[in-house]
């Protein structure tokens, strides 16, 4: 049971996000190299363009597993799926997620810069400091 | 050129038309603009009427939570026991119809969660929450005024209310309260029935002014059919005939032409090659005339040209009636297999504006055009008042010759015993199926040579009709001129076998010269004929003249008659004359005796004959009865 509810995790993660905005940013994170990306299900909804690959390969993990060995999760830049996550995963670059139905896009400057990950100028409004996560800071 | 008129014609149609659409679409510009206010404002009513209830108590929890001296924010985020309280209380706010209520605070341009009543999907204080748009919470920072709008793109909430959370007179927090689609959902029913029933309107208005239109074009479709020679473009007479009263023919000089002997080109050549030869024509014409003048197939080879005051002159006018004939004088039209020479004739009115219909305007040319009859055709003749005059009298010569003439008889009835002593035999001249009266023929005939004619006729006519019928008496009416024409009192002479049955009435409608009258009636008199003055009382005779010419009857004026019975000086008039002819052994004969009181006074008067509708009005003869 616990199984089928993480199999279909991705899919729901997916099924209410705006996916226009999601292609639109996932498409403009680049790098030195082309970037490829790992998601445990691809959804219909990802723009094609956006290349994927096998866990081991990707440079990218959308929205990994809890599952997946920390080994792997440590190297990987990671994109999650919750706010928490965020917050408590140095390794990921930024979230996507729902929040009160609302599309919830938000990468870390700093972590962006740390990852040499640049995004344009016109994403500035999904790009927060580390100081916009922390409480304290606030 | 005409062709141009109709075009201008079609052009203020379709003027008509084009801006009746440009209004339609104004008006439905207009209508789809206040249809959007419409309905913002309606949505605007509904939802404030929805949130009515969570908008007027948040206001009071709001109130009890935010305290003057103590920062709201910072209060909620460092204390968790405040924030409970707080969320609790907002917690009474919730109802079925909405899915979440939370508070958001600004910082760093970026919005934070504060409070959430939810338990699930929950923002954790000091959360980062990323609205679909930032512009309702700086419109809010800005006004101080809360913001209601319906959410398109996010599942399961249907509208939005977003209200300030105001401390020390500042924006500071934002209430959030997400409203279910469901509760959308009966006001977006209701808000659809009223828009809808506004497009369903505007359908049915959009409709029928289209329907307006098509009808519109169609009318002129066909009006252009019904009006408009398909080869030549130039108006018919069906167009004049249905726009008689509209035609502003004062403005105009028109003229009439009638290609001369055209009956013969179509009895030569056939009809079909008739008309190619008229659409020649006309378009020969078409070429000398100008933007504004009318040119209007009258009947299969006359036209009517009516060509515009104001932009040619008179001189212009005359030139171009000439150039007309001279063009089509000069073309040879052509036909298949030969060519053709053709003539025209133009009668032609200058002054329309004196006329008082387009009838009269059309006849005067009509009439012009006859004259050119008389001048060889290939003319243009122009109007003047003789014309009428003569052709009228070249009309009735015509009618006469050819034995157009026809009698009416009117007994003249003893008034005591209603006896009939004689008829007055009333001239009438057939014109097809109308008959001219004898005050529509005389005058015309004055003076001229066919007034002695038509006596002559009469005179013949009633001796023949005499002869038939051994029991009629008929008395003729003639003038003193003809008592004075030695062919008629020839012809009186030759026929004085029936002089006895023959009275002879002679018109006191014009001065006569009673001493040579005198001689012609003493002959008369010797010939066996009776003697009767007509119309006496109002024209130039006078009694002493009545005893020189030693007459029969004298026929009272009906004017007088008519008058008897309640005018005092017609009676004295009438009553005088009568005693005067008593005296004199002159019988008299009261002419208009329309009624019974009128038949009483002329008893009084002892006046022994009457004429008029109250014994009969005039009868063809072969409606007469002789059977006494």
């Amino acid at each position: 049971m616990i199984k089928i509810v993480v199999i279909l995790l991705p899919i729901i993660a997916f099924a209410e996000l705006n996916m226009n905005e999601v292609n639109s940013v996932l498409l403009n994170i680049h790098a030195s190299k082309e970037l490829k990306y790992y998601s445990p299900k691809i959804s219909n909804a990802i723009n094609k363009k956006i290349k994927f690959t096998s866990l081991e390969d990707a440079d990218i993990l959308l929205f990994p597993k809890k599952t997946v060995n920390k080994k792997i999760l440590n190297s990987k830049i990671l994109i999650v799926n919750s706010y928490k996550s965020l917050k408590k995963n140095k390794n990921s670059i930024g979230a996507i997620y729902l929040k009160k139905g609302r599309t919830q896009i938000i990468f870390i400057r700093d972590r962006l810069r740390d990852k040499k990950l640049t995004i344009p100028e016109k994403f500035n409004k999904y790009i927060v400091s580390n100081c916009h996560i922390n409480q304290k800071c606030i | 050129m005409n062709i141009n008129f109709i075009h201008l014609n079609k052009n203020k149609h379709y003027f008509i038309v084009f801006t009746f659409i440009i209004m339609i679409f104004v008006l439905f510009l207009y209508f789809y603009k206040h249809l959007d206010n419409y309905e913002n404002r309606l949505k605007n009513i509904l939802l404030n009427h929805a949130i009515e209830i969570v908008d007027n108590t948040s206001a009071n929890i709001l109130d009890d939570m935010v305290e003057e001296n103590l920062d709201f924010v910072k209060l909620n985020l460092i204390n968790s026991e405040v924030r409970i309280k707080n969320e609790k209380s907002l917690s009474l706010l919730l109802n079925k119809d909405i899915e979440e209520l939370y508070v958001l605070f600004p910082s760093k341009n970026h919005l934070f969660f504060l409070l959430d009543t939810a338990k699930v999907d929950r923002g954790e204080v000091g959360e980062l929450f990323t609205p679909e748009s930032m512009k309702p919470f700086t419109k809010i920072t800005e006004t101080g005024e809360k913001i209601t709008y319906i959410q398109n793109g996010i599942e399961n909430i249907g509208f939005t209310l977003i209200k300030p959370i105001i401390q020390n007179k500042k924006v500071i927090a934002f209430l959030v309260v997400d409203y279910s689609k469901e509760s959308l959902s009966f006001l977006s029913k209701l808000l659809t029935m009223n828009v809808n029933s506004i497009n369903i309107a505007l359908f049915f208005i959009l409709i029928i002014f289209l329907f307006i239109i098509y009808y519109l074009f169609y009318r002129n479709y066909i009006k252009y059919k019904i009006y408009y020679n398909p080869n030549t473009h130039t108006l018919n007479k069906v167009y004049l005939n249905e726009n008689y009263e509209k035609i502003e023919f004062e403005k105009y000089y028109v003229a009439l032409a009638d290609l001369d002997f055209f009956k013969r080109i179509n009895t030569l050549y056939g009809r079909k090659n008739g008309d190619i030869l008229i659409n020649s024509v006309i378009k020969t014409i078409n070429v000398l005339l100008k933007k504004d003048d009318m040119f209007i197939e009258y009947s299969g080879e006359s036209f009517l040209l009516f060509i515009l005051k104001s932009k040619t002159s008179e001189k212009e006018f005359r030139e171009l009636m000439d150039t007309i004939c001279l063009h089509v004088e000069r073309k040879s039209f052509r036909l298949p297999n030969r060519r053709v020479r053709l003539t025209i004739s133009i009668g032609a009115l200058l002054e329309t504006d004196l006329e008082k219909s387009l009838q009269d305007v059309i006849h005067k040319a009509d009439t012009a055009l006859y004259e050119t009859k008389h001048h060889g055709r290939n003319c243009v003749v122009f109007f003047d008042e003789t014309q009428s005059l003569r052709l009228y009298r070249n009309k009735l010569k015509e009618l006469i010759e050819s034995d157009k003439l026809v009698f009416h008889y009117q007994p003249i009835v003893n008034i005591y015993d209603k006896s009939i002593h004689h008829y007055e035999a009333l001239l009438r001249i057939e014109d097809g199926d109308n008959i001219i009266f004898p005050d529509k023929i005389l005058p015309s005939l004055e003076d001229s040579h066919l007034y002695s004619y038509l006596s002559k006729r009469v005179i013949e006519f009633n001796v023949k009709k005499l002869r038939e019928n051994k029991k009629m008496k008929i008395s003729i009416n003639l003038s003193s001129d003809d008592l004075l024409n030695e062919t008629i009192l020839l012809l009186l002479a030759e026929n004085s076998d029936v002089s006895d049955r023959l009275h002879i009435e002679i018109l006191e409608n014009k001065s006569i010269d009673y001493s040579r009258v005198e001689i012609s009636l003493q002959k008369l008199r010797m010939f066996g004929y009776k003697i009767a003055i007509d119309d006496f009382g109002t024209g130039y005779a006078n009694m002493g003249h009545l005893l020189n010419l030693s007459i029969d009857f004298l026929k009272i004026d009906g004017s007088l008659i008519r008058e008897i019975h309640h005018s005092k000086p017609a009676y004295s008039l009438v009553k005088s004359l009568a005693l005067f002819c008593k005296k004199n052994n002159i019988k008299v004969i009261a002419e208009f005796v329309e009624n019974e009181q009128i038949v009483e006074v002329l008893k009084e008067l002892d006046i022994d004959y009457g004429q008029g509708w109250y014994f009969s009005k005039a009868l063809p003869y072969d409606e007469l009865d002789f059977s006494d």
